[in-house]
């Protein structure tokens, strides 16, 4: 078991080449993958292939809630100026599909800066928590688990009503929320690597805590690491939307969540406007999917790769 | 000797509940006052005369030291004294209270329609978890679960609620609610069709993948191996063996992820203009209602505590092996 792992993260870290036959092992996390990318490259290139649609200079100017430009292959009855561009405008005339992949950026940048945070703390916490023991680990572990109990999101919306609803706040307030997921495996993982042969020889050739930490114990939960990282990442996601979704959010950074707060506050539903409303909830669900595909294809893989040696 | 163990049981858990809605309330106080902002001023006190912001402060209790402080506010919390809402000038202890059991009943018919859903789909899953039919029905589950759910809710709404016509799209009741009892009842359980599927639709397929999981770990089991040798059928090992043993894992599932599914109720009530805690919410966020916003906490904290607390208690009357700890 103890192999499989470290042979994975040693494909990751070194051989990208071999890591992708890795990958190809589950149709899970191949698919996950791709979606991921796809997402991550239009994340990158957006400014590239769109432009703000706050700023007022970027604004196309067609009519509001214009229909789709294909919906008039359906339906003749339909003239040319009721219709804008590939997924049609909001209620300021602008381009659906232009502020979908401008959104994107807000949506994933947040997604995943906040699961950096609650995953490096919470593997601080649960690396310490599990591998000292005593006092140590029982004050980190009542926190954990009182901060795991505690109803997430009111207390989020109280905090980020509180503290302004700017992305960097919404980024620190996640991940101060979500570090408690990591913290509780690798906790457990901890206590059952610390027990092996290889830590207590380690300790007795007199190496710090602080190596058998981080060299001996932190490489062996890395790959559940990973399966974890991926499942907090698509929370993270879920919660920016949501919050956004609520209202709470930068009207200067336009995400996914944001979209569907102005699609329900200006008569989206009136208009019937479902090309303003299936884009970005289909996104957020397409990018939850792919993070849950990676962390199913990773248990497999993780299974696979164990059984064979 | 079982007994005594049990209630034992019962006491710690009690005893963590307790201490665990101390810990909401106390976070409820420390947000608002570790605040940047003077609490009278966030009032729109702070054009008022000297003498009044003076009335003001001895009778919110800002003069006291900060423990008496906090004591004062545990206190008003428990005798439902939670301040009155900025924007409708109302108790939010009477607002929160009209529109509690909404979301109550919401959450409720909901989730028990999910859980017996989830609950054979994720049997069946597991039973048939090689064939392609088992992973087409894990693959469904799993996209069903990373939609967000307001946005399901969103589809129905334009779709069936809008377009078709079939369901009324906002509104708890018809206006003017009905005022005879049957026809109240059934008016409200129109009004509550379209919400509570885009909830089940959610959380039954979570439901799903988490008892194949504890399925498929009971299938390997020395009880169903002797039952299989016993010469019992497929049905029979699935619906009186293995049923009972993946029900319990749905029982800590549904308590650890209520607060999940709470959210999701309160953001398809904004979808559906229910009158609910999720409309309180939405109304209180766009108004900086922050009474509102401070008691919705402490409300959801109390229905996740109890719900946690209940759970426990169902978890140790059900099976013997409780373990403490």
């Amino acid at each position: 078991m103890d192999r499989g792992r470290k042979a994975v993260t040693k494909l990751f870290l070194f051989y990208p080449g071999k890591f992708f036959r890795l990958l190809s092992l589950s149709k899970f996390m191949m698919a996950g993958f791709l979606i991921l990318l796809l997402f991550t490259i239009l994340a990158i290139f957006s400014s590239w292939i769109s432009s703000n649609p706050v700023l007022y200079e970027n604004w196309h100017l067609a009519r509001e809630f214009s229909q789709p430009a294909w919906v008039r292959f359906f339906d003749s009855r339909i003239s040319e100026n009721e219709v804008h561009g590939l997924l049609g405008t909001d209620e300021h005339g602008r381009s659906v599909l232009n502020e979908v992949i401008w959104g994107m950026r807000v949506s994933l940048f947040v997604g995943f800066l906040a699961t950096i945070l609650a995953v490096g703390v919470g593997t601080m916490v649960g690396l310490v928590s599990g591998y000292k023991g005593g006092k140590t680990d029982t004050v980190l572990w009542t926190i954990t688990q009182l901060v795991l109990t505690l109803p997430v999101y009111p207390l989020l919306v109280i905090l980020v009503a509180v503290y302004g609803a700017n992305m960097w706040n919404i980024i620190v307030i996640v991940g101060a929320i979500w570090w408690t997921w990591t913290a509780r495996l690798i906790r457990s993982q901890v206590l059952t690597v610390k027990e092996r042969a290889y830590v207590d020889a380690a300790r007795a050739l007199g190496a710090k805590d602080r190596d058998i930490m981080f060299r001996h114990i932190l490489p062996n939960v890395l790959p559940l690491l990973f399966a974890n990282a991926t499942t907090i990442i698509a929370f993270a996601i879920l919660t920016e939307a949501s919050l956004a979704f609520v209202g709470l959010s930068n009207p200067n950074e336009i995400s996914w969540g944001t979209m569907l707060f102005n699609a329900i506050s200006f008569g989206a539903f009136y208009k019937l406007a479902w090309w303003y409303i299936v884009p970005p909830g289909l996104c957020i669900g397409l990018v939850v999917l792919g993070v849950y595909f990676m962390g199913i294809g990773a248990e497999q893989i993780l299974a696979r790769t164990s059984s064979r040696q | 000797m079982i007994n005594l163990a049990l209630r034992d049981y019962v006491i710690q858990r009690g005893i963590i509940s307790i201490a665990l809605l101390f810990i909401v309330i106390f976070i409820d106080f420390a947000i608002f006052r570790l605040m940047p902002i003077d609490p009278l001023s966030l009032m729109g006190a702070s054009r008022l005369p000297a003498e009044q912001i003076e009335f003001l402060k001895h009778h919110y209790g800002f003069d006291k030291p900060i423990i008496e402080q906090f004591l004062l506010y545990v206190v008003r919390v428990f005798q439902g004294d939670w301040g009155f809402s900025f924007y409708s000038r109302r108790p939010v202890f009477v607002e929160i209270g009209e529109r509690v059991w909404n979301t109550v009943i919401l959450v409720g018919v909901s989730q028990l329609i999910a859980g017996f859903i989830g609950l054979f789909i994720g049997l069946s899953i597991a039973s048939k978890d090689k064939a392609k039919s088992g992973k087409a029905l894990l693959t469904g589950s799993i996209i069903l679960y990373s939609l967000p759910v307001f946005w399901t809710g969103l589809l129905f709404v334009i779709v069936l609620a809008l377009r078709v016509g079939l369901f009324p799209w906002s509104g708890t009741t018809s206006q003017p609610p009905p005022t005879e009892p049957l026809k109240y009842l059934l008016d409200y359980a129109y009004h509550l069709v379209l919400p509570a599927t885009a909830i089940v639709l959610n959380s039954f397929a979570g439901a799903a993948i988490m008892v194949r999981g504890s399925a498929l770990y009971e299938f390997q089991q020395d009880y169903v191996v002797l039952a299989r040798a016993k010469g019992a059928s497929n049905f029979s090992v699935l619906y009186s063996h293995v049923l009972k043993n993946a029900m319990l894992p749905m029982i800590t599932y549904t308590a650890l992820t209520f607060g999940f599914i709470l959210t999701g109720t309160i953001l398809v009530e904004i979808v559906f203009s229910l009158n609910g805690l999720g409309k309180l919410l939405f109304n209180a966020v766009i108004t900086v209602d922050y009474p509102v916003l401070q008691s919705m906490f402490f409300v959801i904290g109390l229905m996740v505590v109890s719900a946690n607390l209940l759970a426990d208690m169902v978890y140790g009357f059900v099976d013997p092996r409780i373990k403490i700890g």
